[in-house]
């Protein structure tokens, strides 16, 4: 029973029933409707429980400005959490719950706040749970349960969403009717045009136009017109959002929730992410609400809200209505509801209001009370009676209500608001305008400019001009000769005058007369703004979080401009020395799922694979993430764990031979005149030195001297070497060697290339190793002599060309192989096969780990974290005594030369049974006074099959003087684990079995 | 909906000074044309088998078929031999990829800020930049369009899910792939 629904009218299809539910209760509205519109149309007079003081609350807007109407839309993981009833396109099934009211919104047991409301005031929950201290834990519990609008969804979004760039000369934010000008105009001149609004038509504010208005005939041409230019993308369901830096503008496109959830398909939501030549904004203007007691009943509404709603969707929301105004616009709202069948009495609070509005209103039988305003508003749940008193314009002077007005609906109009946001994030500054009482645009802070009502424009042709000459100036910028477009002749005849009315003056003090709402989604009353500036607060910044006016979803939209003109009040100063605070983005709330867009689950980061991956992942490897890479992290046998697949493979490769991915590691080749010398610069250790074929450890330095990267490098030819870095640090080195060279060093002739992806590398590694070569056959002799440890050589493997390193990360004999990635795969199994009568076992990075911890070799990042030296690391031997590197003289510093830094050990368990935990942090007396004084931490712990013991290397002060001490390992249970303090080479010292 | 594919191909890195029109000559004499010096062009033999892209004011990419990788390189190397210049054989690195039409446009306007209609609209263009979050070396082939993507290998599966993600999406099918 749709109650409040006109007979005809309205920019619905009354032929296409909605049904719906709200709050458990089945209703029908109309396509075409907005969730609001179906729930005015059938009476809902209710939709929510106010913040703090859980007064009821009913629609009040049409738009994002609707401070109460804040529903949880949809069930299940679906659901969406404050979503303005006024901005939900009704479909059939919709689901959609109040967010405010337990156990219902009709009635709340939180209502009691309102009899104590003089205690909710204005920090009332800093002052009142801030002692004693120790009980905010216990508050804070009910304080989360009360606050908030709805309920985030715990299961995972089942929806999809995406984002798309677009490029245009010409975006236009806002397609009313100096929007849909300013496209027109840049469109015809042959600009690239976007259009996006925000609701499911264009039109703006002539939507609400009767439908058989000249204004609704033009729209509609406009609108077929823009819709035939091939070079105007027009996107509905679409809001500005963001406006950043360089013309760069984010738009959210609704793209399905305004379908029944059986017509839904591809993405729920787009963000599109526009960079724009120009920008138009034409975004509109807000009405603002006008201040005075229980202002906020259910039943008062924005006047231009009524009108939409009476022409729009074809609902008068009241069936005797007062309207209450300090300007013009609210006559022709006044008209509305007349022409709608409602009695109407219009309350303006200046003295004489234009004489010709007044005749028409009264000669459509509509009472006029001028010089009077609206004091107070009788009835709780719904309006029912406004009490009128004289006006003289004097805010000390409490006003008395001498008339009352049986009434439903409370129309009010306090002037209007320019939406500036786009304007302000995008850098531009505001000024105050005394005549038309509202912040416009000043200077654009970037290419852009406003036309229409969001730059205080507010008759229909001044809209229509200023759109025009926006959209020709733009495409004139562009480049493009500007065509002129006639201005319909759409005048709507209206005049705009207005007076200051911020509040009306109910008591001599504002505190003791009932609520005079300012902002009404947080509750912020005028008494909340007078308590702050009491309290000291001046800056309007800091007012609004003292008291919350302009959070919320709205962000201030209703209720700021009048909440600053109070406080200017208060403060004795004017509006623009008050001043707005910061606008920006988002215009209006955006989903957590449309920012991210498609980058979730497996495409959350890039996932890099080598190209043995899919071999690798055959075997039933788990994968641990390096970089952005996946490395097989063991390979299990049947009914193995992580440890029992570890210690099988690091047997194998120590006992016979093993096999491993290392495709990873940076390769880069380093060529020209200069190599050598840029090397010399970059790495510690003597390049000159090298012979042609010669390998040799390598560590770089970070300018502060500490360790960067480090890994193997080979001299190719008496100008070309080849670099391996870490895995992690590959893209990063690169860099870092062109910054060098392209910045600091360009004398230099040296050219670097990745070969990272070009190569993979296939580590074979255990005593049987050279076997396993020899079996494949090689181009080359394998032997001691001919090929010596730390060397490489170009060959001919299984008739594959290869680069062969004789490298060892694990200490035992072993090769490199690097060769063509296409062929790594062809490759690798002919070592499988090769290696089998061997035993050959593939491992992975753990097996790796805990072979080259056995050796003391350390990883960058793992076992160094940007503040050890290579002294501290035991690496001295590396360091050029004959030459200069990057970073040598930051070793120098007496920071870095103290006895006491955190050197690199090893440690044993002493009960040679305990794997301490990576991290844990050493301590000498685990008894000794608290706070305990830590004197290092482990950075790698393993256990070891071949030593048959647990193995760490550690980073304790001045621990290379302290071995043979135990100290403790502090395990996070409390619990201690007694170590000693060894040397970190735990196996083959000498280094004889890389030599073999 | 394509059926998209990795293909490897053969690739060559080209580094060396632009400003020398010796090395520029030699290389001509190598490779049968010459490189291109302006900014994110590419040139090509006359059958349009092999190209040289514009990849910064000293470095290019020279694709061909496998097969001939070797015979260039040796050719390169040969002619460059007074000349300063890194040329490396780099084919394994990278992976090609192939977007066509309206659908392939829509596909890349979905992961590449690049502004494609006055980037890499005209045969003959290429640009470096990111498509969803992997670098490649984007170049339109013909008219039609056919938009080529070279993607570094370890790249290419991540990239390859993205694309068959984003075209589901499209054809508003559900993604997973």
């Amino acid at each position: 029973m749709q109650a409040f629904r006109l007979d005809d009218g309205g920019r619905i299809d009354r032929s296409k029933p909605l049904t719906f539910r709200y709050n458990g209760r089945k209703f029908v509205g109309f396509a075409g409707d907005t969730l609001a519109s179906a729930l005015l149309a059938n009476g809902v007079s209710i939709v929510g429980r106010s913040f703090k003081l859980r007064r009821p609350r009913g629609i009040v807007g049409c738009g994002p400005e609707e401070p109460n109407a804040i529903m949880q839309v949809g069930t299940g993981a679906s659901t969406e959490p404050n979503v303005r009833a006024t901005q939900v396109e009704l479909y059939d099934g919709l689901v959609a719950r109040s967010t405010k009211g337990w156990p219902g919104v009709r009635f709340d047991v939180g209502a009691v706040n309102n009899l104590f409301s003089r205690l909710f005031a204005a920090g009332f929950y800093y002052k009142t749970f801030m002692r004693p201290r120790a009980l905010w834990n216990w508050y804070e519990k009910f304080i989360r349960l009360s606050a908030g609008f709805g309920r985030a969804p715990k299961e995972s979004d089942p929806e999809t969403y995406e984002h798309v760039n677009a490029h245009c000369d010409v975006l236009v934010a806002g397609a009313g009717p100096a929007g849909i000008m300013a496209a027109l105009a840049a469109g015809k001149a042959g600009t690239r045009v976007i259009v996006a609004d925000e609701q499911n038509e264009f039109g703006g504010r002539l939507l609400a136009a009767p439908a058989t208005s000249g204004e609704c005939e033009w729209l509609q041409r406009a609108v077929a017109e823009l819709e035939s230019l091939p070079n105007v993308s027009m996107l509905p369901r679409s809001t500005v959002f963001g406006y950043y830096d360089h013309n760069f503008v984010t738009v959210l496109e609704r793209c399905n929730d305004h379908l029944a959830l059986d017509d839904r398909k591809g993405p729920r939501q787009r963000v599109w992410r526009i960079r724009a030549r120009k920008v138009v904004l034409a975004q509109g203007a807000f009405e603002r609400p006008l201040v005075f007691c229980n202002n906020d009943r259910p039943g008062v509404m924005q006047a231009s809200a009524v009108s939409t709603y009476i022409h729009r969707f074809a609902v008068c929301p009241g069936r005797r209505a007062v309207v209450f105004t300090n300007n013009d616009s609210a006559y022709r709202t006044a008209q509305d509801l007349a022409s709608a069948g409602a009695e109407v009495t219009l309350v303006d609070s200046r003295v004489s209001p234009p004489p010709d509005r007044r005749e028409r209103l009264e000669n459509a039988g509509i009472t006029v009370i001028p010089g009077h305003v609206v004091v107070n508003v009788d009835g709780v749940r719904r309006v029912r009676r406004v009490r009128i008193g004289r006006w003289n314009g004097d805010l000390t002077a409490p006003v008395k209500p001498a008339i009352s007005v049986d009434c439903d609906l409370l129309a009010m109009s306090g002037g209007w608001s320019p939406a500036v946001h786009l304007h302000s994030q995008a850098g531009g500054r505001n000024t105050w305008d005394d005549d038309r009482l509202c912040f416009v645009p000043a200077e654009p802070g970037q290419a852009n400019r406003s036309a229409g009502s969001c730059n205080g424009q507010w008759s229909l042709r001044r809209c229509l001009e200023e759109g025009r000459d926006a959209g020709m100036a733009a495409a004139e910028d562009c480049g493009r000769q500007p065509v002129n477009i006639d201005i319909p002749d759409l005048d709507d005849g209206d005049s705009h005058a207005i007076e200051a009315l911020w509040r009306v003056p109910a008591a001599t003090d504002a505190d003791r007369c009932p609520k005079q709402f300012v902002d009404f989604q947080n509750d912020t009353a005028v008494s909340d703004i007078r308590l702050a500036v009491r309290e000291g607060y001046r800056n309007v910044e800091h007012v609004k979080r003292y008291t919350a006016l302009g959070f919320g979803t709205d962000q201030g939209k209703l209720g700021n401009i009048n909440g600053m003109a109070i406080l200017a009040e208060c403060l004795d100063q004017t509006i623009p020395a008050t001043g707005t605070t910061t606008f920006r983005p988002a215009y209006t709330p955006v989903t957590f799922g449309a920012l991210a867009g498609s980058n979730v689950g497996p495409l959350f980061d890039p996932v890099r694979t080598t190209a043995l991956h899919e071999w690798h992942q055959a075997k039933g490897a788990p994968f641990e993430v390096v970089g952005q890479w996946h490395r097989p992290w063991y390979f299990p046998k049947a009914g193995e764990d992580l440890h029992a697949a570890v210690n099988r493979e690091c047997l194998a490769v120590r006992s016979s031979v093993g096999v491993m991915d290392a495709s990873t590691l940076g390769k880069i080749d380093v060529r020209g005149p200069d190599a050598v010398e840029f090397l010399e610069r970059i790495y510690t250790h003597n390049i000159g030195k090298m012979e042609i074929g010669r390998c040799a450890y390598g560590v770089m330095l970070g300018e502060d001297g500490m360790l960067m990267d480090d890994g193997v490098m080979a001299r190719l030819g008496e100008q070309r070497f080849y670099l391996t870095t870490t895995t992690g640090g590959a893209a990063n080195v690169l860099s870092w060697l062109e910054l060098w060279l392209q910045t600091e060093w360009p004398e230099l002739e040296v050219y670097l290339t990745s070969l990272t992806d070009h190569f993979s590398t296939i580590a074979v590694a255990g005593p049987n190793s050279r076997r396993v070569l020899e079996k494949i056959g090689c181009s080359i002799a394998l032997d001691k002599a001919s090929f010596p440890f730390m060397h490489m050589r170009e060959a001919e493997l299984a008739g594959m060309p290869v680069q062969l390193f004789r490298v060892s990360f694990s200490g035992e004999l072993a090769f490199e192989i690097n060769i063509d990635s296409e062929l790594a795969l062809a490759m690798w199994q002919t070592v499988m096969d090769a290696g089998e009568e061997y035993g050959i076992t593939p491992y992975g990075t753990e097996t790796m780990h805990v072979l080259r911890a056995e050796k003391g070799f350390v990883i960058i990042g793992q076992d160094t974290d940007g503040s050890v030296t290579p002294v501290d690391a035991g690496m001295n031997w590396l360091l050029s005594k004959d030459k200069d590197f990057l970073g040598k003289r930051s070793l120098s510093r007496p920071d870095c030369l103290r006895d006491d830094r955190k050197q690199l050990v090893g440690l044993t368990s002493v009960d040679g049974a305990s794997v301490i935990p990576e991290g844990a942090q050493l301590v000498n007396d685990p008894s000794a006074p608290k706070p305990v004084p830590m004197c290092g931490h482990v950075s790698s712990s393993y256990y070891s099959a071949c030593l048959n013991k647990p193995i760490a290397l550690a980073l304790i002060e001045g621990g290379r003087a302290r071995k043979g001490e135990t100290l403790y390992a502090v395990v996070r249970d409390g619990s201690t684990i007694e170590a000693e303090i060894v040397s970190p080479v735990f196996y083959d010292p000498k280094g004889e079995r890389q030599h073999v | 909906m394509s059926e998209l594919q990795r293909q490897p191909g053969g690739y060559i890195n080209l580094r060396g000074d632009a400003d020398d029109r010796s090395f520029l000559a030699c290389v001509m004499s190598a490779i049968g044309f010459g490189l291109p010096t302006t900014a994110n062009t590419f040139t090509a033999d006359e059958e349009g088998s092999r190209r040289a892209y514009w990849l910064g004011p000293d470095e290019w990419l020279i694709s061909t078929e496998r097969g001939q990788v070797s015979s260039i390189v040796g050719q390169l190397e040969a002619s460059l031999r007074e000349h300063a210049a890194a040329i490396n054989d780099v084919s394994g690195g990278y992976l090609l990829i192939e977007l066509a039409g309206e659908e392939g446009l829509q596909t890349l306007l979905r992961g590449t800020t690049l502004d494609i209609a006055s980037a890499v609209s005209r045969a003959g263009h290429c640009a470096q930049t990111t498509l969803a979050k992997a670098n490649i070396l984007l170049s339109c082939i013909d008219d039609r369009p056919v938009y080529e993507i070279i993607v570094r290998r370890s790249f290419s599966e991540y990239l390859l899910r993205w694309l068959r993600q984003t075209q589901h999406s499209l054809a508003g099918l559900d993604s997973s792939s």
